[in-house]
């Protein structure tokens, strides 16, 4: 791959362009000069159908299931949060806010209102909510973006811790919209006949609720992270990657700062917010308490722990730390040999001790120290350096031969 | 009248008492580190005083000393072992370490000791005296008074002793500071265990009546941080003086807040956020706060 690349900057291939006037000889230059690597159907196949099959072969696997759906609506979030932290360089602890912006407003517009409730609730249908969602969050990104860009590293996180407590007091005290300390439930979407809330057949196949949440979330997360690699490979992604490197020297080529800025800020918040409706609707159930500093946090080090500024890293941090807490449980007792691997963690409930939420929490916290101390990269950094040792490996034995 | 009186007491007590919290961080943060995790420390030193006091009964102060020392040790072997690891990387990193040993430390306290409230361990308890209508605790006036005394030492040390200086240094320029010969990483050390030790300090004192000790003590440091920013990063008249302000401004709003709820829809529990408020209006109005410079960033 590498050789094609070099092929491309040759001084031979340069000057061929020039006398390419023949449109047929253009076409064929083309096809042998590609800059961009070809799509390899092989693999695009094979993912296809290990996505597609993966909720029809464990239908029954609540566990697994359940860690996909959740790890694939929190990597729509997790690329939002890339999209401000990993690829502009704008810190920020406010992503939980957003979050909560997009859960209430999908919770409003598609939720019930039962007679004696005070709860709003407007019934609408999904197909509507869950873009509102994004766009509410996106226009509150809007309104926030601009305080951004007055500041700068440490400013901007405190800003945005601030934003999250006050967020917290809104929630907690709208009492119309997220029925205050007591929580509210969520809306679950709804087509026609078919229900996500209990399952339902479409056609002569039946699907259980977590298979149904499976393949919305999939149809929503598959074209928002080609969307985001490709805005990344476009004038637009180099623009934020400019902004986040060095800001004077993007403004001395033209980039505007501002707009740079208030744009990745619109579209992480966009994403927060349709994570928050598609998370609140799965959980069924949430109170205002969820959406806090330590949300945002998780949200930091799923990028940390996946890697920034990419959008494979964003998705395997999402899947690997929402599979976590299911680690911890089997490995606490709920396997078949009823075995606990860490025997100072206890699984009773509310017992005095390390119990299996905090571990978890815990474990959190570590994986976010211990990246950050010996692999700032990620989790695709180690990946990748695997795969070169891998590929140097290869190539010397074949030399050898 | 009296009433407003109660509360500009127990309002500056609060403000003394997270301007300790706020002069911790101040110390580190001149030395380019924003550290989250104070509030960790603060309640792993406040636990430790009243485990000390009550569970094994030592005496208070013997606890308090003991614990210091603990913490003081602890905030050493962080900076030394963790964080000097990563000295050339970005603010980011490091601001995220500080947060993930925030919560190591909460989950710490909530596992050995669980979430009960306690006792700080305090020999004063709610001992205090009346003048007047007007009641003054005796935590309240310790928390004053030594506040004040901590201040006024801190502010020679800083501008008279060798140490003081040479931190000084180390935060302006840390590669010349190594050039002339000072021992940077001595200095760090020093400047983790003098924060630690303060916001310790502190960590008791939040901890005594009328409160008690719970693992949602640690917030209190995240109250520091607005009052920080009012009095403009980095400077340290500036943390004091945004403290007492943030202090007063909680306590006023937590007494007055049902009054206002009556004609302004402001909700309960407002002056949990009031700080957080305090923050985003000087972030926008004046990002360099009260004390601080234009132009300074220590991004």
């Amino acid at each position: 791959m590498n050789l094609n690349k070099d092929d491309t900057i040759d001084g031979n291939a340069l000057s061929d362009t020039e006398t390419a006037i023949n449109t047929a000889e253009a076409r064929e230059y083309l096809n042998t000069h590609q800059v961009l690597p070809k799509p390899k159907w092989g693999w695009i196949i094979c993912w296809v159908v290990i996505v597609v099959a993966f909720p029809l072969v464990f239908s029954n696997n609540k566990i697994l299931l359940s860690i996909a759906v959740f790890g694939m609506i929190v990597a729509v979030g997790s690329l939002g949060m890339n999209i401000l932290t990993g690829y502009t360089g704008q810190a920020s602890l406010g992503h939980g806010f957003f979050l909560g912006v997009g859960a209430y407003t999908a919770a409003v517009l598609g939720g019930t209102s039962s007679n004696g409730s005070d709860l709003l609730g407007l019934n609408w249908s999904f197909l509507l909510w869950i873009p509102a969602a994004a766009l509410v969050a996106g226009l509150i990104g809007a309104i926030v973006g601009p305080l951004a860009l007055r500041l700068q590293g440490m400013y901007l996180i405190l800003a945005t811790v601030a934003l999250v407590f006050i967020g917290l007091h809104l929630f907690s005290n709208l009492k119309n919209v997220t029925g205050g300390q007591g929580g509210r439930s969520f809306p679950a979407p709804n087509l026609g006949e078919l229900n996500f809330a209990t399952g339902g057949s479409i056609g002569p196949f039946f699907f259980n609720r977590d298979q149904l949440y499976y393949f919305l979330v999939a149809i929503i997360l598959i074209p928002v992270a080609l969307f985001v690699r490709n805005v990344m490979n476009s004038r637009a992604g180099r623009a934020f990657m400019a902004v986040r490197d060095r800001e004077i020297a993007a403004e001395l080529f033209g980039i505007n700062l501002a707009r740079t800025k208030v744009a990745a800020f619109i579209f992480s918040s966009a994403l927060a917010g349709m994570t928050g409706a598609l998370y609140s609707s799965y959980l069924r159930f949430a109170e205002p308490t969820l959406w806090g500093v330590n949300l945002s946090l998780q949200y930091v080090a799923i990028i940390i722990i996946g890697g920034l500024a990419s959008v494979s890293g964003s998705i395997i941090g999402a899947l690997l730390l929402t599979a976590l807490p299911q680690l911890v449980e089997l490995l606490t007792g709920s396997n078949p040999w009823q075995i606990n691997f860490f025997p100072f963690v206890t699984s009773e409930v509310g017992a005095r001790g390390l119990s299996t939420s905090l571990f978890n929490q815990l474990l959190y916290a570590l994986f976010l120290i211990l990246f950050l101390v010996f692999e700032p990269g990620g989790f695709i950094r180690i990946y990748r350096r695997v795969q070169i040792k891998l590929q140097k490996y290869l190539a010397t034995n074949r030399l050898e031969q | 009248m009296i009433t407003f009186l109660q509360l500009l007491i127990s309002g500056l007590a609060l403000g003394a008492m997270y301007s300790l919290i706020a002069l911790g961080i101040t110390i580190i943060l001149q030395a380019g580190i924003l550290n989250f995790a104070q509030g960790g420390f603060m309640l792993v030193g406040a636990y430790l005083v009243s485990w000390l006091a009550i569970e094994q009964g030592w005496n208070f102060f013997l606890a308090l000393i003991a614990s210091l020392a603990a913490t003081v040790i602890f905030g050493m072997a962080f900076d030394r072992f963790i964080l000097s690891r990563l000295n050339n990387q970005n603010q980011f990193s490091v601001l995220m370490i500080t947060f993930g040993l925030n919560i190591i430390c909460e989950i710490f306290v909530q596992a050995t000791v669980g979430t009960d409230l306690r006792s700080n361990g305090d020999p004063w308890g709610k001992a205090g005296f009346n003048i007047g209508e007007l009641r003054f605790n005796l935590n309240d006036l310790l928390a004053i008074g030594i506040t004040g005394i901590l201040l006024v030492i801190f502010f020679i040390f800083f501008k008279i002793s060798k140490q003081g200086i040479a931190m000084r240094a180390v935060a302006l320029d840390f590669e010349a500071a190594a050039a002339v010969g000072i021992n940077v990483w001595r200095v760090n050390s020093i400047t983790w265990g003098i924060s630690v030790a303060v916001t310790t300090i502190a960590g008791v004192f939040l901890a005594g009546f009328p409160h008690s000790l719970e693992p949602g003590l640690g917030n209190a440091a995240f109250k520091a941080l607005p009052a920080l920013v009012l009095g403009g990063l980095g400077s340290t008249t500036g943390a004091v003086a945004g403290s007492l302000i943030i202090g007063l401004t909680e306590v006023l709003v937590a007494g007055y807040g049902e009054t206002v709820n009556k004609f302004i829809p402001i909700g309960s529990g407002v002056q949990a956020v009031a700080p957080y408020i305090v923050l985003l209006i000087v972030l926008l109005v004046r990002p360099q706060g009260l004390f601080g410079r234009k132009g300074v960033e220590r991004v």
